[in-house]
């Protein structure tokens, strides 16, 4: 059985006429240690998928399994970076990790505790910047704080969302590495939601691009069986990567051409309103008294 | 030979030391920033004093200079209005005997003395009466507020003088009564010593020591008022239901006076409170007055509290939702802190309004503040009484003001540089 398994999970917002559906018909098979990139348009539910397998959202239909047991809510095991970091700005890097290790290994010494805090921020390269709040630190170094803070905690599986979707594109790169250096040495499971098909083809395994909904399902999926470490190089200019590429874009092109079909059908047609201009049609306004109306008698 | 060498050595290779060691020394001094300095400043609510410290390094002094001027020239001439419009009111608003006072009868009111080259303020009170009561106050009218602080210092000197002149003369008798072999008596006299040195001087309360009551009164009722509002408030924004619940009640108690609130405390502090010794401070009006302070300085914490637990970032939530955090830490560890700046600005809210109405507590409930003093000098009835309110009110607003600073300090000292992460 599959480490991370969807049995036809389907979840919505909302109730009554307001309700939207988000997933539908999810089914889906992660392995242990394997590195799985979801693709897709903003707002077609990723970040949805992702809260289901961190339990922060339970589904209104199927279930959602992680190593065998269904998710019934978060557990520090299935470490969740957030796409706004999330950190708390009152805390210094160093005690925003620290939050996380005292409430996961609570029983442990404070030496040892330290110690993993020290390390989680190790791995991520923030060790000269321990002492800073997050108001002090740039996009980048926050996004690091936020990876060593679910790196603490020791979790089997990491699950990315966005994580570097609002950095420059020399940081992205540097984290990309991080990111996979992390995995090669720790051999977590990883499910990371990008919207930038390359940084998918660089990192994963496995490539899945949602279909635009809603409600969004799962078409197709990537293999990318190229052997790592990949160059950024290749994945620009190389054959395999292209195919793999244009396969995935298709799809996506396809999606939004029948989304956009789809609304079509749907739409109102809207009355052609040309603004008046008033310059031309000055309303003329004119103030008077009117007398009381009177019975004008008939002169005849 | 060698002994001199050594000597010689010794004196250079210190010199060699002290010339190596000072450059390292320079370089780890911290250099003098400005900006740093003037934001601090900032921060500390002392912002009239940053183009001082600006100026201080240099940075452009031209433009510091002019800002100095205008921050100090602009509410000096305020100021000057202000005392223009006050003194042209005074020789004119009277109501029976009681003038308004001027700016001038003010100073005397508060030091007692006239300034000097003017014509007395108070022409025909003073006549003839210069007499010994002046020369023991320093030359001060016993009935200013410096003066009456004076005298009543002597007075105090005075009482524990005596009484240790007392209580050793009654030791010295039971001495000589046990020398004698009378130790009935010897135990008369050491009983009559101890009763004397247990007694303590009670004089009439300065205006210092009214401040210092209303200070505590404050305290007191500032206190409680925020043991029960952040608790309260943050039940309000955690649960909606807790807080539709309570919400008509808070804005129903909300506008409501102090005097009104008065002789409802009154009973409780009444029914509650045992009567205490006359010379202690814990006076049951000042607990009634502290009450009233309390039940209106409740509200400001209490709404702010719920505004800024219901606010907490969601994404908080989410860590603490991961983490798996339980109730207690979750509320302890993100929660609170997150709403601590809003909280703040409750507390600050709430102080301003407690000194506020302390006065009127105080008045009310005939505890021993600055309300008492204000109400005494109003039941006097004469210009120099009414001096001497003027004086306490700008003692009132100073204080106010302080205790605004030093709660805007906290505040700024909570709040994280950056609340947008």
């Amino acid at each position: 059985m599959a480490y991370i398994e969807f049995r036809d999970v389907s979840v919505g917002f909302g109730s009554g006429s307001n309700r939207t559906e988000v997933l539908e018909g999810i089914n889906l098979e992660i392995e242990k240690g394997e590195f799985v990139a979801l693709v897709g348009y903003s707002g077609t539910g990723k970040t949805t998928l992702i809260n289901l397998i961190a339990g922060l959202l339970i589904p209104d239909e199927g279930e959602v399994l992680v190593d065998g047991k269904v998710v019934e809510g978060p557990d520090p095991e299935r470490g969740l970076v957030f796409q706004n970091y999330s950190l708390l700005p009152w805390l210094s890097v160093h005690r925003n990790v620290g939050v996380a290790v005292d409430e996961v290994f609570m029983h442990e010494e404070a030496a040892r505790k330290v110690k993993r805090i020290r390390k989680a921020i190790d791995q991520v390269n923030l060790t000269d910047a321990a002492h800073k709040k997050p108001g002090e630190l740039s996009g980048g170094m926050r996004q690091r704080n936020s990876v060593a803070r679910t790196l603490s905690m020791n979790p089997t599986l990491l699950l990315l969302d966005e994580p570097l979707s609002a950095l420059d594109a020399l940081t992205r790169s540097v984290i990309q590495d991080e990111i996979l250096g992390i995995w090669e040495a720790e051999g977590q499971t990883v499910v990371m939601i990008t919207n930038d098909v390359d940084e998918g083809l660089y990192m994963a395994d496995r490539i899945i691009p949602l279909s635009v909904g809603p409600p969004a399902t799962l078409g197709m999926e990537v293999e990318i069986g190229v052997p790592r470490p990949r160059s950024r190089h290749e994945i620009h200019s190389g054959g395999e990567f292209k195919k793999m590429r244009s396969e995935i874009i298709n799809f996506l092109l396809e999606e939004k051409a029948r989304e956009r079909a789809r609304s079509e059908s749907k739409a109102v047609s809207l009355p052609n309103i040309a603004p008046v201009d008033i310059s031309q049609h000055r309303p003329r306004l004119i103030f008077g008294i009117r007398p009381k109306p009177k019975k004008v008698l008939s002169t005849r | 030979m060698s002994g001199t060498s050594s000597k010689n050595t010794t004196p250079a290779e210190m010199a060699g030391v002290s010339a190596e060691s000072k450059p390292v020394k320079k370089r780890r001094r911290m250099r003098y920033n400005p900006n740093k300095v003037a934001h601090r400043l900032n921060q500390l609510g002392l912002g009239y004093f940053s183009p001082i410290a600006r100026l201080i390094g240099g940075d452009e002094p031209a433009k510091q200079l002019r800002e100095l001027a205008s921050n100090t020239v602009l509410p000096l001439v305020a100021f000057m209005v202000f005392l223009t419009a006050w003194a042209m009111c005074a020789s004119v608003v009277k109501s029976g005997s009681v003038e308004i006072p001027s700016p001038h009868q003010t100073w005397y009111a508060w030091g007692g003395k006239a300034i000097p080259f003017a014509s007395h303020p108070f022409p025909d009170l003073v006549a003839g009466k210069e007499g010994p009561l002046f020369a023991e106050n320093e030359g001060r009218d016993p009935k200013s507020i410096v003066g009456f602080t004076v005298a009543e210092g002597v007075a105090e000197q005075d009482f524990y003088r005596d009484q240790a002149e007392r209580v050793a003369g009654f030791e010295e008798r039971a001495q000589e009564a046990a020398a004698e072999g009378d130790s009935e008596k010897a135990e008369r006299y050491d009983e009559m010593a101890a009763k004397f040195a247990d007694k303590s001087y009670q004089g009439n309360k300065t205006f210092f020591d009214q401040i210092w009551i209303s200070l505590l009164t404050v305290a007191i009722g500032f206190l409680a008022a925020t043991l029960i509002a952040v608790p309260l408030g943050t039940l309000c924004g955690l649960s909606s239901k807790f807080n539709i619940a309570i919400n008509p009640l808070v804005q129903l108690l909300k506008p409501v006076s102090p005097l009104a609130w008065f002789p409802i405390v009154f009973v409780f502090t009444t029914w509650g409170i045992d009567t205490p010794d006359a010379g202690s401070i814990w006076q049951r009006a000042l607990f009634t007055s502290a009450g009233v302070v309390m039940l209106c300085s409740l509200w400001p914490t209490l709404i702010n509290t719920a505004v800024g637990v219901a606010s907490v970032d969601k994404d908080h939530l989410n860590v603490a939702k991961v983490l798996k955090l339980g109730w207690f830490k979750r509320i302890w560890k993100i929660v609170l802190p997150a709403s601590l700046p809003l909280i703040f600005t409750g507390l600050r809210l709430s102080i301003g309004v407690g000194w506020m109405v302390l006065v009127a507590a105080d008045m009310m409930a005939q505890n021993q503040g600055l309300g008492k003093f204000v109400w005494d000098m109003y039941q006097n009835g004469d210009t120099l009484s009414t001096a001497q309110i003027i004086v306490a009110v700008f003692f009132i607003g100073g204080i106010g003001f302080l205790l605004d600073r030093i709660m805007l300090v906290l505040q700024r000292l909570v709040t994280f540089e950056e609340q947008t992460i």
